[in-house]
């Protein structure tokens, strides 16, 4: 049979992270599909091994951009479990409304992307600009526009007053009525419906056989949602429901991150009229991690974020192993574009919304025998051997 | 979680958490009794013990019916670090394997994906370092 080779990336328009998707198409079709990664190298895992407990924190919320805090809320949860310590309610509401406002302009950013993919770009202008209001909600909540870094051992950096509740209430009905239009325009417009409809279908037994966490997962009818199966921060105390569907298409993954968006608008105004009197972090902590280790566990916009947390006593933590949600979905997926036309391959890919930095988190930055050095000049030559 | 049976004995770690220390051997024969219960492969850890010359392998899973995590802890030995794989039986855990080899070096035997450099950059590669190992020199 004959066939040709194309190659998507690692940098290409339709991707906005470098990634390889190495197709083989037959005409239109694709007939084989393999992805190719180490396009990101960071070594955060060695790098949270070789700095202090406090230090390591800061370090893992960069690992990703967009879902930073949640990041921040897995590595902290995790050390405070370890430290046998609980952080006030006030704090864990506190985190509850920033992780939820970063879903938020996680998932409005992926419909962004989305629309733009499929040639809609006017529609993606409408919504970054939407999405800028909760940014500006960010920014008003931890003093950040991107990196909250809001969270401390034992609980949180910044209070929530009157008069910020009221601008978060004022903001969050406006993208409320947004939302509500985007997720017509989902239903109405054509170019959406021929485009996402049908297409990428994942089953629910490929989903639990391949492990996809998520709105991928829970497209497929699979209710797999952390904050439910294993209460964090202040999800104990908060009635919302978890959205799922059936279809398992692209347009359901898109539709289950829209409805995510007005039950985590639900979710922050039931924790603003909740929210606790008293501290926001704890007066005094133990100074030492025990020997120990803990699963923890938080459920990213993109799914389930776990980390494995090893202490021997000392300083540092001894192993952290980050499993990223789309480490799953990104790369047991990679058979899923066979059958369908070369067209749908970037729609198939940007619905599982792969997030390319999270999920190459753990090589090299240093090599001892050999600092690299180059300046701007040299860097600019530089060629790949 | 009965039907693990006798090939190991699940202790509660915590709320709807279990763990259990199982021989490498066993580890193929636990496996096919997993998947048969609508449980999903979540995590593999491998965390390097130099002075006690072992790779600890940490396979977490989710059992749907139940609502707990699995956890099953097992150990290879670091001078011939080998071990079934149970990605035939998880296709979720392939690339999980394919990154333990990669980045730690402990070998699945039967994963189609084993190979260096999927993760680790080519100089790593090129001088045989497993940059998550402890005496690694990273």
């Amino acid at each position: 049979m004959t066939f040709v080779e194309i190659p998507i990336g690692p940098q290409h328009p339709a991707l906005h992270e470098p990634i390889l998707l190495r197709l083989k198409v037959d005409g239109e079709e694709v007939i084989d599909s393999e992805i190719s990664t180490g396009y990101n190298h960071r070594g955060v895992e060695k790098l949270l091994e070789k700095n202090t407990w406090i230090k390591s924190i800061y370090i893992s919320s960069r690992i990703c951009g967009i879902c930073n805090a949640v990041h921040m809320q897995t590595y902290v949860q995790g050390i405070e479990r370890l430290l046998g310590i609980e952080p006030p309610p006030r704090a864990n509401y506190i985190r509850t409304i920033v992780m939820e406002l970063e879903r938020i302009h996680s998932h409005m950013l992926l419909f962004a992307v989305m629309a733009e993919t499929i040639g809609f770009d006017t529609l993606f202008m409408i919504v970054m600009k939407d999405r800028e209001r909760v940014m500006y909600l960010k920014d008003l909540v931890t003093g950040n526009r991107v990196h909250a870094d809001i969270h401390i051992i034992g609980g949180v950096k910044r209070d929530i007053d009157d008069s910020k509740k009221e601008v978060i209430l004022k903001e969050l009905a406006y993208i409320e009525q947004r939302v509500k239009d985007y997720k017509k325009i989902m239903h109405e417009d054509y170019t959406f419906q021929k485009r996402l409809v049908n297409v990428g279908y994942v089953s629910r037994n490929y989903a639990l056989k391949n492990s996809l966490v998520g709105p991928p997962a829970r497209a497929s009818g699979i209710p797999y949602d952390i904050r439910a199966l294993e209460p964090y921060a202040a999800y104990s105390e908060i009635d919302f429901r978890v959205v799922t569907r059936e279809e398992g298409d692209s347009w359901s993954r898109m539709m289950v991150r829209l409805d995510e968006i007005s039950e985590s608008i639900e979710i922050i105004r039931q924790a603003l009229s909740k929210l606790p009197q008293g501290s926001i972090a704890l007066k005094t902590i133990p100074r030492v991690v025990k020997q120990g280790e803990y699963i923890s566990r938080v459920e990213a916009p993109r799914g389930e974020l776990i980390y494995h947390i090893v202490s021997r006593g000392g300083s540092t933590p001894y192993r952290v192993k980050v499993r990223t949600p789309s480490f799953f979905n990104v790369l047991n997926t990679e058979k899923l574009f066979i059958g369908h036309k070369l067209a749908d391959v970037p729609v198939i890919l940007v619905s599982f919304d792969p997030c390319i930095s999270c999920m190459e988190r753990v090589l090299l930055i240093e090599d001892k025998d050999k600092p690299r050095y180059l300046t701007l000049k040299q860097l600019s030559r530089w060629q790949p051997k | 979680m009965e039907e693990l049976g006798n090939e190991c004995s699940l202790q509660p770690i915590g709320p709807y958490r279990y763990q259990c220390i199982i021989e490498k051997e066993k580890i193929r024969g636990l496996a096919h009794r997993l998947s048969a219960m609508e449980t999903t492969f979540l995590l593999l850890t491998a965390t390097d013990y130099p002075d006690e010359k072992k790779f600890e392998l940490t396979y977490v899973f989710w059992n749907h019916a139940s609502k707990s995590l699995i956890i099953i802890k097992t150990h290879v030995n670091r001078d011939s670090p080998q071990i079934d794989t149970i990605s035939d039986l998880f296709p979720g855990a392939t690339y999980s394997e394919a990154e333990a080899y990669d980045l730690v070096g402990v070998d699945f035997i039967g994963n189609p994906h084993i190979k260096r450099g999927i993760f680790a950059p080519t100089d790593v590669v090129e001088k045989g370092i497993f940059p998550l190992r402890k005496d690694s020199g990273v």
